[in-house]
């Protein structure tokens, strides 16, 4: 066996590897790149996460594995409140395991390129935070699940070394899950590898620990109330992230484990080759497929707006082009805010009704049921809102969300069911960063201060708008919400315009001019916007005798326009392309060419 | 020498720390100056002034943060405990059941005191009646989150209220998430209960049968929907299930949150032995929606609600139930011909809904609301007693002591003594489970709620109880028989036309 000096060889990089310096340049490169361009995706783990430092909610952590692991992921992720944490704590976290790694590999051999190997596993998990449909929880139980190898590997030497891990097994369980398995076969290996199987008893506990790390989870899932693979994958949810990202971290620990023992062998070379271009292959397509960032421009749109920067949306809709409807949902409500839903409708991809109400489904991804609720509560529908929020709780990934407990107490306040409001308030002024609104609205709720209450801003405006005609409607039934509003308040500009809008968007001219001629009223004290009477035009054309014509001016060159459309649509026999230059920002063409995505 | 001078000082020093911190602790309370107040102390959970079972686990409760001492002072006829603690009375529970039977038909009174700003304030005792009569000591409640119409997470917990230990018996986390719904137990065979697995491939009726489980698939081609809410025939072999599509909807209003309403409804029985369902003229008649079916404690008689059909869902303040009574004939299956009214609900204007007869077949006790037939999200929903000798109708108003927000989803004690029901009363979105006390004479009691070991529990909890039902003895499946269960395939039934 040829021999490898490692002593002599003074290579630069492996110098770097051993300093772990790799892992500190990756680390620096998450920072900024989180910091640039995705902390928006950690606004929103902060938002559908809850930490209060209240016993009972502590205690409820122990009802499922991994307890201790969800304890420490929602403690940290409720940092990810403040601008700029995320790009701190992450790079963190990140060398906290890459070193963690590095010290595993060095239990199995003390080669130079440690540091090189930790890279791999560690990038991985890292991947995997940037899911929208994870937490930090696997990942510290990943990290936890190390730290505990690298405490067996300093104990000393001797049987008991194995008793006490084996006796610790059900309780690390609980503590981090699945991950326990994985911590028996680290544990198997090491003990393979430094030979330890001197004393029969040893050999036995060795075993022991591999098959009772792997029968834990069998043994106590039924006292979990979880699935099969659940009993494993614990803290995971493998409907939300598929098992081979689940599993890679592990296999490439073991891997590079693997080939920080074959360093000193002829063939080691052409394995890193292989192994580093298979990791890097496999890096990159986990960074195709967990780091979205389409969807991170979606999420800056929600996060701005829930932070209530109207600006901010602005800019971002003037930086990206935005196709979905989510994106059309927020631009649409930014629009609102400002007054100029209407007159801005063509700056925005409309994509249909769904652009301006989105609708909900238990199927596909959780974050259109927690955009949905805003702008119900915009409008002053707070029922519905709260009805949404309850249901975003329901399904977003942990049950639980700071942020859409805010909206349940507005609501509550607003309606004055001041006791729930109370209930709410209560847990959520043990946390953190919320605690000090929760804790100056709660004053004011044991004061039984009604005159205080009523002055905050939220509570002024929605109450204005909250309906009062008990009539009854479907979750999905907005126009129906519209006209409760407006029936309460005609005066709510924002249900107007929004009705108004929905019609069209919808294609349904004709209600849209219904709606258009039952409020005309209040819609001619200003200047008529242009989307409206392009679309009130094709109302015209089709009814010219009807006697409201004399009351709602048309104006000649919207007129004017719409002849020429007209006879260039005929004369190009309907093909879009040719009208799109001069038409695309009008109604005429949406009506002809938009397809209105349909309902699910 | 000077070394062990030292530590001979020391030692004395320490021990009269000892003693002092000792004596500070045990020290009696300083009541001399205590002052007296007529009324009874603000405690909550509010257990004052109620009728508790000999085996109800130890009623905790505690005072308002604005105390830092609190002394709770129990005296029977026969015996005296005192309690101690910051602002929680937290009994012992071996001493607590020992004292409750020892105290059995007899007044218990608890006299409390407590401290603020370093004085003491004694408010006039209250009283806790302790019945002869035990409650079943088993309660089976589904845990939901307050979300209207859709479900993620559900479990079917089984709590014991003799002590405070809990446990899941089902969980929809290992049924695929699928909703489980109705559990609901045989009064008059205590080892048989039934719930409801809804999912689209592999859903059906859990009927448990002394532990043993079967799947049915309760759906056929000439039945509106699979069985909904049920009630057990006392001997076992029929179950009554409604069949019904149910519509949610919403109100935008600030005192509603929502209403749920049958497009459609009938009745069916499902025939357990020969794996049928039949129906009968009475309990499905064209033009009107029947639900709420419950057998009367001989089994000789259908209770079910029944409705003219309205348009819905404009008219759906109009829709108004009855309570109705029809002759059953186990042998031959068959309904009788008359169909008579015990609540009319044109003649009190209001709706009724989830008939539950007491087990010795005296009384019924159903929940009576202003319209619709769902009423847990209605806040005048109110248990009424109806005497089904005389047809007097009790409003229960000791058991209703709430003013606002619905009391709903009750159920009988085997001894049918004791009741316990869904009280949203608290907040008017998270339902939480409250006994009362019903005695020979058909008088309900105070009300009081499901104790807690830690009496703060409720402030912090953030799921509905839903559905509580009483059982006398502890349902023998788990986890475990559910997942097994659910991946089998279901049994089918036939449906035989009725007569």
């Amino acid at each position: 066996m040829k021999q490898i000096n490692h002593k002599s060889e003074n290579s630069f990089w492996l110098k770097l590897c051993e300093k772990g310096i790799p892992g500190i340049v990756m680390a620096v490169v998450l920072g900024v790149f989180i910091q640039l361009k995705y902390q928006y995706h950690f606004f929103l783990k902060e938002q559908i996460s809850f930490f209060a430092f209240d016993g009972q909610h502590i205690l409820s952590y122990l009802n499922k594995p991994s307890f201790f692991s969800k304890l420490v992921a929602d403690f940290i992720s409720q940092f990810f409140y403040l601008r700029g944490m995320a790009a701190i704590i992450v790079p963190l976290l990140f060398l906290i395991l890459y070193f963690s790694i590095k010290k595993v590999i060095q239990n199995f051999s003390d080669g130079p390129l440690g540091g090189f190997y930790a890279l791999f596993p560690t990038i991985l998990i890292i991947i995997f935070v940037f899911n929208v449909n994870t937490d930090l929880t696997y990942f510290i139980s990943f990290l936890l699940m190390l730290l505990l190898f690298e405490g067996y590997s300093l104990l000393p030497s001797k049987w008991w070394r194995s008793l006490v891990i084996f006796i610790l097994i059900p309780f690390l369980y609980a503590a981090i899950g699945g991950l326990v398995s994985f911590l028996g076969i680290l544990i198997f290996i090491y003990e393979i590898k430094n030979n330890s199987y001197s004393s029969l008893l040893r050999r036995m506990l060795t075993v022991f620990i591999l098959i009772f790390s792997l029968l834990v989870p069998l043994m106590f899932r039924y006292h979990y109330a979880i699935s099969l693979s659940q009993a494993f994958l614990y803290p995971v949810d493998y409907k939300l992230v598929s098992l081979g990202w689940i599993l890679a971290p592990l296999f490439s620990l073991l891997i590079v484990i693997l080939l920080a023992e074959i360093e000193d062998q002829q063939y080691f070379k052409l394995c890193l080759c292989l192994v580093s271009v298979a990791f890097i292959i496999l890096i990159v397509f986990g960074c195709y497929t967990h780091v979205n960032l389409n969807l991170e421009k979606l999420l800056a749109l929600d996060s701005e707006w829930y932070f209530g920067n109207i600006d901010k949306i602005y800019e971002l809709e003037n930086k990206y082009e935005y196709k979905s409807s989510a994106g059309a949902y927020y631009c649409n409500l930014a629009h609102a805010a400002r007054g100029e839903l209407a007159d801005r409708f063509f700056d925005v991809h409309q994509t249909g009704p769904q652009g301006l109400v989105l609708p909900i489904s238990n199927k596909g991804s959780y974050l259109p049921i927690i955009f949905a609720n805003e702008v119900y509560f915009y409008l002053g529908d707070v029922n519905a809102s709260q009805h949404l929020a309850l249901l975003a709780m329901i399904f977003s990934p942990n049950h639980y969300s700071s942020r859409l407990l805010r909206r349940l107490i507005q609501v509550n306040v607003i309606n004055e069911e001041y006791k729930i409001a109370e209930k709410y308030l209560k847990i959520l002024e043990k946390t953190l960063f919320h605690k000090k609104w929760a804790h100056n609205l709660l004053l004011m709720l044991n004061d039984n201060d009604e005159e205080k209450i009523s002055c905050i801003s939220w509570v002024r405006d929605k109450r204005l708008n909250v309906p009062t005609k008990e009539d009854l409607r479907q979750t999905n039934d907005c126009v129906k919400a519209f006209e409760l509003l407006l029936e309460r308040n005609p005066e709510n500009l924002d249900a107007l315009h929004y009705k108004l809008c929905y019609h069209l968007l919808g294609k349904e001219v004709e209600a849209f001019a219904n709606t258009f001629f039952q409020f005309q009223e209040i819609l001619l004290r200003v200047r008529v916007p242009k989307l409206y009477q392009e679309a009130l035009v094709i109302y015209y054309i089709n009814k010219p005798d009807l006697e409201i014509w004399s009351q709602i001016p048309v104006k000649p060159a919207i007129l004017k326009k719409f002849i020429e459309y007209n006879n260039l649509y005929v004369h190009y026999q309907g093909e879009g392309r040719k009208l799109e230059k001069n038409f695309k920002n009008t109604y005429w063409f949406y009506y002809h060419y938009a397809k209105a995505e349909k309902e699910e | 020498m000077q070394k062990r001078k030292k530590k001979n000082k020391i030692l004395p020093v320490c021990f009269s720390c000892l003693l002092l911190i000792v004596s500070v602790c045990c020290s009696k309370s300083d009541f001399s100056k205590a002052i007296q107040v007529s009324c009874e102390p603000f405690i909550y959970p509010d257990y004052t002034d109620i009728v508790i079972p000999p085996n109800i686990a130890p009623l905790n409760f505690m005072v308002s943060d604005s105390f830092d001492r609190v002394i709770a002072t129990l005296k029977g006829t026969k015996g005296k405990m005192q309690v101690k603690g910051r602002r929680k009375i937290s009994f012992k529970d071996h001493f607590f059941k020992v004292f409750l039977e020892e105290n059995k038909g007899d007044t218990i009174w608890i006299e409390v005191a407590a401290r603020k700003d370093g004085k003491w304030i004694k408010y006039s005792p209250f009283f806790w009646f302790v019945a002869n009569e035990p409650i079943d000591p088993w309660l089976t409640y589904r845990l939901i989150e307050p979300g209207y119409e859709v479900w993620n997470k559900i479990n079917i917990s089984l709590r014991n209220v003799t002590n405070f230990q809990v446990k899941v018996i089902a969980d929809n986390n290992m049924a695929d998430n699928a909703c489980m719904n109705c559990h609901t137990a045989n009064k008059q065979n205590p080892e048989m209960s039934f719930f409801h697995i809804r999912h689209s491939k592999r859903g059906g009726t859990i009927v448990n049968e002394r532990g043993h489980l079967r799947k049915i698939n309760t759906t056929s081609d000439k039945t509106i929907s699979a069985g909904v809410y049920g009630s057990w025939h006392p001997r076992g072999r029929f179950i009554a299930f409604s069949t019904n599509i149910i519509v949610p909807a919403f109100y935008s209003v600030s005192h509603k949150k929502m209403e749920v309403y049958d497009a459609t409804s009938d009745l069916v029985i499902l025939d357990l032995k020969r794996n049928e369902i039949f129906s009968g003229e009475a309990i499905s008649q064209e033009g009107k929606f029947e639900t709420f079916p419950e057998f009367s404690a001989d089994g000789k008689r259908l209770f079910f609600c029944v409705a003219d059909s309205v348009k819905l869902p404009d008219d759906y303040k109009f829709l108004k139930y009855n309570l109705c009574v029809v002759d059953f004939d186990t042998a031959s299956r068959t309904f009788g011909e008359k169909v008579d009214t015990i609540f009319s609900a044109d003649r009190y204007n209001k709706t009724v809904s989830e008939p539950r007869v007491s087990p010795d077949g005296k009384y019924i006790l159903v929940t009576v609301f202003d319209y619709g037939t769902f009423p847990i999200w209605h806040s005048e929903a109110k248990l009424n007693l109806i005497d089904l000798k005389t047809g007097e109708i009790n409003p229960l108003p000791d058991v209703n002591n709430n003013k606002k927000y619905s009391n709903s989803y009750h159920c009988w004690s085997s001894n049918s003594r004791w009741i316990v029901f869904a009280s949203k009363r608290e907040n008017g979105l998270y339902g939480m489970p409250y006994f009362a006390y019903i005695d020979k004479k058909g008088q309900g009691h105070k009300s009081f709620v499901l104790p807690q070991r830690n009496p703060e529990f409720y402030g912090y909890f953030y799921k509905s109880f839903n559905i509580p039902e009483l059982f006398a003895v502890q349902p023998n499946f788990g986890v475990a028989d559910i997942e097994r269960i659910f991946k089998e395939p279901a049994e089918k039934v036939t449906f035989i036309e009725g007569r």
